[in-house]
């Protein structure tokens, strides 16, 4: 989620659009453990939010589905792309954004990253002291990520 | 920081001028910090963070950073 303080900086003076934007991808995926990797998907994907822009949709329905379910993706699903005026550059750029943060996302949860200090107060914000205190807790292996 | 051990940011030669311009007030970036075993990971890692992130791909900044926070968000991953 660090990344998400640049949203925050750069994108929008209205933060509670992009927060809840944010906190509605954590819940499918949070949820998504308990629902099938397709209910999971079409959660995420019905993520709707005003301050998305024009091919922005089109961008994350394809990261979304191919961080959810990949083994589902199909030729078709770059479609929606061409159709909003992306080239095959483009998309090549999405899929290896997605696939970078998913990659850095597997190493902090595998050994443990913690939050730096100076992001704590965003990650406050953005999921509430709760959610903090147990990702810090999980960090300094106090209790386990899941059962 | 992390559940492995790991050198300092100066710990060697190496790691000094690996790490250069991302040391901060606190040291280096954590997730960047925990590939501090392996410099070769680290550099090769860093390169294609750079390659296709950080404004290094046709998508901008922005939508770079979307795709971030959505992939990360979903992936339920703090960090």
């Amino acid at each position: 989620m660090s990344h998400a303080g640049y949203l925050r900086d750069h994108w929008t003076d209205d933060l509670g659009p992009l927060i809840a934007l944010i906190r509605a991808w954590r819940v499918a995926g949070a949820e998504g453990a308990e629902l099938t990797p397709r209910e999971a998907l079409a959660a995420a994907v019905a993520v709707d939010s005003p301050i998305l822009e024009p091919g922005d949709r089109e961008i994350l329905a394809l990261a979304i589905r191919q961080t959810l379910a990949p083994r589902t993706l199909t030729a078709a699903h770059l479609e929606p792309l061409r159709a909003a005026g992306f080239d095959d550059v483009a998309i090549h750029d999405v899929v290896h954004v997605a696939c970078c943060f998913a990659y850095m996302n597997r190493l902090a949860d595998a050994l443990g990253v913690e939050l730096e200090e100076r992001k704590v107060a965003w990650a406050r914000e953005l999921f509430g002291d709760a959610a903090l205190a147990a990702h810090q807790a999980w960090a300094r292996g106090q209790e386990p990520s899941a059962t | 920081m992390a559940w492995i051990e790991l050198p300092g940011d100066e710990g060697t030669r190496e790691l000094e001028r690996a790490t250069r311009g991302m040391r901060r007030g606190t040291g280096v970036p954590h997730v960047v910090g925990v590939m501090k075993p392996s410099v070769p990971t680290l550099r090769g890692v860093l390169a294609m963070n750079n390659a296709v992130t950080f404004g290094g791909s046709t998508l901008g900044r922005r939508r770079e950073e979307l795709i971030s926070t959505v992939v990360s968000a979903l992936n339920d991953c703090f960090y």
